[in-house]
């Protein structure tokens, strides 16, 4: 079994831009971990043009139970979130520490501590906001999850495997999109494991997974001056000019015209008709507010 | 010195004197303080039958927009909500207590809470979680209602008198001043679903596993109860510290709670005996007497008025967007 931890991500083909800037990231700070990627598509369907210098393992090779299905039921999105617990299966058995990072994850410095504070824990989760009353709409983060699935630390013991194949379970079937239904693909689950497992460790730590659900309430000068800035996740974000100049090395523009192979496009993404469209209904709800007012 | 306190209306107050009479066996130390989200000057009350315990109204202490809450939320709502203020207000008026336990009406305590009172001394906060291990089967409630509800059942929580509990108060109040509400959509399910921010925002939260905690129907697939040397246990030995009758009525007693159907009778007769006790202790305890009082505080329901005229007035708007939505 390998010695060093490894660090692993989880894309589809147009994404494997940002999973090598991640790569790239850690092996500047980081060379003391090894980096993989987990392509949720074929290696073969990867485009000529594209060398990665880390091992990158198809989703096929993995077999997993019910594959065909969850490509049926899914969305390319909840494809890729929802085969992470599987790939962290598969991972833990070549390491005895391991850890995911989102792959639109970029780090700033060597997160060498998760090493030693796997050490003393099982699984390590990472809260989306950690100051009570600064984000201006905390009902969100209830909904979509207190706990963010970009960043997770597992250690290789029974009760870590016995928390991966009880989340990939839940992932397999119930991996939808749907917070009406307490669903968020594979995030939603983490509620449940300070309480279901042991040796869970909740990483307060505000340099670690900052994106926009947390930037209302992270510093980022004064976190950069105190050398606390350890990584910071692009996700659903626009992304700054510096992160794209490092994707464009890597073929950006092209691979994310690719279509990812399991999963289909999502029915519900916005579009440009349904966001005018809501603002129209929106200010339909005003005959309500004016006649309510006229009756009473 | 610890108090502990519940919450409800005239209607369940059969059930806050029997939890009141579980904790005067087994805690007689416990001061015990039963909050009322009513008010008892506007009924006909048999005074003879008002439980031997203090009542202290939810208008007597002094939530800043009361009046706005009793105006947006409904009655569920409404009892939840007052939660934390009557934490805060333990907190700031009664300086020689300790420890603020709050445990829902419809439950019993069977034991002495000794392992509560040292978690207490260890932490700032302890919560119990609905559940500790999966349930492995389709019924409802399912894991995932569990998550838009809330991990932790806030039909008990437990505070020391720290700068951290009072922190975390305060900020619960402000959440449930205007975001009490059940709205799963928007991720919202009253008082309890808030709480899955008390390990994350503040220090020393214990989440207290002990399977003698809070049982009810949504921990009984890990949990097997027994009566043995005249008290009851969890699994063989582990002594049983409190149980929730959370959705029992005493109208349907074939039923273990309306919130549910994993549980009932036919498949775990080892919890006969626990309802039947309750139900005994509910009878004697005047329940079919309590039970008709109606609150101060249900407001009448809104009626929509004008249904058609709305409808006309957004027709031209509905159709624009329709249009633009398929573009």
């Amino acid at each position: 079994m390998a010695s060093s931890p490894i660090i692993f991500t989880v894309c589809t083909i147009n994404q494997l831009a940002n999973a090598l800037v991640l790569g790239d990231s850690v092996k500047i700070h980081n060379p003391d971990f090894e980096f993989q990627i987990g392509l949720v598509d074929e290696e073969t369907n990867i485009p000529n043009f594209i060398q990665s210098p880390y091992p990158i393992i198809g989703v096929k090779s993995l077999n997993i139970n019910g594959f065909g299905g969850m490509s049926e039921r899914y969305t390319h999105e909840e494809m890729v979130a929802d085969c992470k617990p599987f790939f962290a299966e598969y991972f833990l058995k070549k390491t005895e520490k391991l850890l995911f990072i989102d792959c639109t994850s970029v780090i700033f410095q060597s997160i060498s501590f998760i090493d030693s504070l796997l050490n003393k824990s099982n699984i390590i989760i990472t809260p989306q906001l950690l100051f009570a009353n600064v984000h201006p709409d905390e009902k969100q983060i209830l909904n979509s999850g207190i706990y963010h699935a970009g960043f997770i630390g597992l250690k290789n013991s029974v009760e870590t495997t016995k928390f991966l194949a009880w989340w990939g379970n839940n992932t397999r079937q119930k991996g939808f999109k749907n917070m009406c239904k307490g669903l968020n693909a594979d995030q939603l689950w983490l509620e449940h494991v300070p309480a279901m497992f042991d040796g869970v460790h909740i990483l307060k730590e505000s340099g670690i997974n900052i994106g926009y659900w947390n930037l209302p309430e992270r510093n980022l000068n004064q976190l950069k001056s105190n050398s606390k800035l350890y990584s910071i996740n692009y996700r659903d974000r626009a992304f700054p000019s510096e992160y794209t100049e490092k994707l464009n090395k890597h073929s950006y523009k092209k691979l994310s015209k690719i279509t990812p192979k399991y999963g289909f496009e999502d029915p519900n993404k916005p579009t440009f008709g349904k966001t005018i469209a809501s603002k129209i209904r929106s200010v339909n709800k005003l005959v309500d507010v004016i006649l309510d007012k006229f009756i009473s | 010195m610890t108090l502990v306190f519940t919450l409800c209306s005239v209607n369940y107050l059969a059930q806050a004197h029997t939890l009141g009479d579980s904790l005067r066996e087994q805690n007689p130390d416990f001061e015990y303080i039963i909050g009322l989200v009513d008010k008892l000057d506007t009924k006909d009350i048999d005074k003879s039958k008002l439980p031997d315990y203090q009542l202290l109204e939810v208008d007597k202490i002094n939530i800043p927009d009361f009046v706005g809450m009793c105006d947006r939320y409904d009655i569920t709502e409404l009892n939840t909500a007052v939660k934390p203020y009557y934490f805060d207000y333990f907190l700031k008026n009664r300086p020689d207590i300790t420890n603020i336990i709050y445990f829902d009406p419809d439950i019993i305590v069977f034991d002495k809470l000794k392992h509560l009172t040292k978690n207490l001394a260890e932490n700032n906060i302890v919560v119990t979680p609905h559940m500790t291990t999966p349930y492995n089967d389709t019924k409802w409630q399912s894991e995932e209602d569990i998550i838009n509800t809330g991990i932790y059942n806030f039909g008990f929580v437990a505070i020391k008198r720290s700068e951290e509990a009072q922190k975390m108060v305060t900020w619960w109040c402000d959440k449930l001043e205007k975001e009490c509400k059940i709205d799963l959509c928007n991720g919202l399910f009253v008082d309890q679903h808030w709480a899955e921010f008390f390990p994350v925002y503040f220090d020393k939260v214990f989440i207290d596993k002990h399977l003698g905690n809070n049982v009810a129907y949504w921990n009984l697939h890990e949990r097997v109860c027994s009566f043995v040397e005249n008290s009851w246990v969890i699994n063989g030995n582990i002594p049983l510290q409190f149980f929730h009758y959370s959705g029992y009525l005493i109208a349907k007693p074939n039923e273990v709670s309306k919130y549910q159907d994993r549980i009932s009778f036919e498949n775990r007769p080892d919890i006969i005996p626990l309802f039947e006790l309750y139900r005994n202790q509910l009878l004697t305890n005047n329940e079919l007497y309590w039970k008709n009082f109606k609150c101060d505080y249900i407001k009448p329901k809104k009626v929509q008025r004008l249904v058609r005229v709305r409808k006309y007035a957004k027709m031209p708007l509905e159709k624009l967007a329709s249009l633009i939505e398929k573009l």
